[in-house]
């Protein structure tokens, strides 16, 4: 046994605990003396090469302990792999970039400019990481100290997906909510011009928008709140697909631009109401409110364009998309029976 | 993954657990690991020193094999010899074995016999 053998052995045992190490090393010491006699005997090597070749024989030292060791090779075995990807597409899917957007909101009020959507992405990005990380931390822990069963793992045939054909069993309260919110919104636009502020239980008569809108932006958005329903019901009767999701953008979009656009510009909110308010409020609330009714307004319309699109790429009810898998029957073979 | 490779992985699948139960006949008598190694190479029984050595060593600590160490000779070696219990698993896993034998024995013959599904006219 020369430096290198003994080399070799400390290589291969030192990442073992004490107690095996001594074991593994003289196992290996044998093997490695045979295999070096056996190259010699059968001409593989020269005597002065043997050792050396015997070595390469035995391949990288802890990959040859790993063998020998029952320890996982693997960060994370089949085991838990399906369930690592699932919970971390899931919490990627929203966690970074609600963080983002809190963080981004927040930085907007104590009076950041643009340089908030750099400081915000960077937000998002570490976050992404961190919970990257942190998650596939604990799942190796698990693969290494855990010992759950199947059972342990709450999996029960209760939890296998819907099929395609009833996925949308909530259609008909979707329209019923989306007109009734609208209805309260178009109410509320006509409501608002007879007075929204209370002195001492008197309704006075200050309208909370500009009477002025009322020449054009006021029916403009009434036109909207017309569209949208239609579109509602255009929805109930069909179904989701990239088409409507794109129609879905452009109507929160004819909303969201001329509501924040007029915000900016002073000539959303009446000049009245703002005086009736201005007295309560200083410099910095009105500053935060602004920047929650804008962002609120943004926000609101950006969750549903992605809200349709989202509905859209899983395919709707009626398979708009053909992904394997969609096998969700058409109207008329639905008829025939099956 | 190419033919020749799906091959090579299907006959290692097939041939590992033939292996523990040649270690556990064949160490009925003691033997070290290079000897057993050649051995079974010698008898048609091919098996890898990569996948030979870990398994002594697992079957040890599953109690199935018994080691000593000899140091009569020059070099000190590991004799491994079946334990009572390796040598209850190897009556079990040889039965098994022969079981599994004949029922493809059985196939074989069965798929000799037969003319196929298109012939038969056996609309089941």
């Amino acid at each position: 046994m020369t430096e290198l053998t003994d080399r070799y052995l400390f290589a291969a045992t030192r990442s073992l605990p004490a107690a095996q190490r001594e074991d593994l090393s003289r196992d290996l010491a044998e093997r490695i003396a045979d295999t070096i006699d056996a190259r010699i005997e059968s001409g593989a090597s020269t005597p002065e090469t043997a050792e050396r070749d015997a070595l390469v024989e035995l391949g990288h030292p802890a990959s040859l302990a790993a063998t020998y060791s029952d320890r996982p090779l693997v960060l994370i075995g089949p085991r838990y792999f399906l369930i690592w990807k699932r919970l971390l597409l899931f919490l990627e899917s929203f966690v970074p970039a609600t963080v983002a957007a809190a963080a981004a909101l927040g930085l907007v009020i104590s009076g950041g400019g643009w340089e908030v959507i750099g400081a915000a992405i960077g937000i998002g990005i570490n976050v992404a990481v961190q919970l990257a990380f942190w998650t596939t931390a604990v799942f190796a822990m698990i693969e290494r100290f855990g010992t759950g069963t199947d059972a342990e793992l709450g999996w029960t045939p209760e939890h296998l997906p819907q099929l395609p054909e009833v996925r949308r069993p909530h259609r008909r309260a979707d329209l019923i909510a989306s007109l009734v919110w609208l209805a309260i919104a178009a109410g509320f636009l006509v409501w608002q011009q007879f007075g929204v502020v209370w002195i001492d239980g008197e309704r006075a008569a200050v309208p909370l928008l500009a009477p002025d809108l009322w020449s054009f932006w006021l029916p403009y958005v009434f036109a909207l709140i017309a569209l949208e329903a239609a579109f509602a019901v255009w929805i109930y009767r069909s179904d989701w697909n990239w088409a409507n999701a794109l129609v879905n953008v452009v109507l929160n979009a004819a909303f969201a631009i001329p509501a924040v656009w007029l915000f900016v510009e002073g000539r959303l909110v009446s000049a009245e109401f703002l005086a009736v308010i201005e007295p309560h409020l200083d410099a910095d609330a009105e500053w935060v409110l602004s920047v929650i009714f804008v962002a609120g307004v943004v926000a609101a319309c950006v969750w549903d364009s992605i809200d349709g699109i989202v509905k859209a790429a899983r395919g709707g009810g009626r398979g708009t998309l053909d992904f394997p898998g969609n096998r969700s029957p058409r109207p008329a073979e639905r008829s025939t029976g099956r | 993954m190419n033919p020749d490779e799906t091959t090579t992985a299907h006959l290692q699948e097939l041939r590992r657990g033939t292996v523990v139960l040649a270690c556990l006949v064949r160490l009925r008598t003691p033997d070290y690991g290079y000897a057993l190694l050649e051995s079974l190479n010698g008898l048609g029984i091919l098996v890898d020193a990569n996948t030979l050595y870990p398994l002594l060593r697992r079957l040890e600590k599953q109690a199935l094999l018994t080691s000593e160490w000899n140091t009569d000779e020059a070099r000190p070696r590991k004799f491994y010899r079946t334990s009572p219990t390796g040598d209850a698993l190897a009556i079990a896993l040889m039965s098994d074995w022969r079981r599994i034998d004949d029922a493809l024995g059985g196939l074989t013959t069965d798929q000799a016999g037969s003319t196929g599904p298109d012939t038969t006219g056996d609309a089941s």
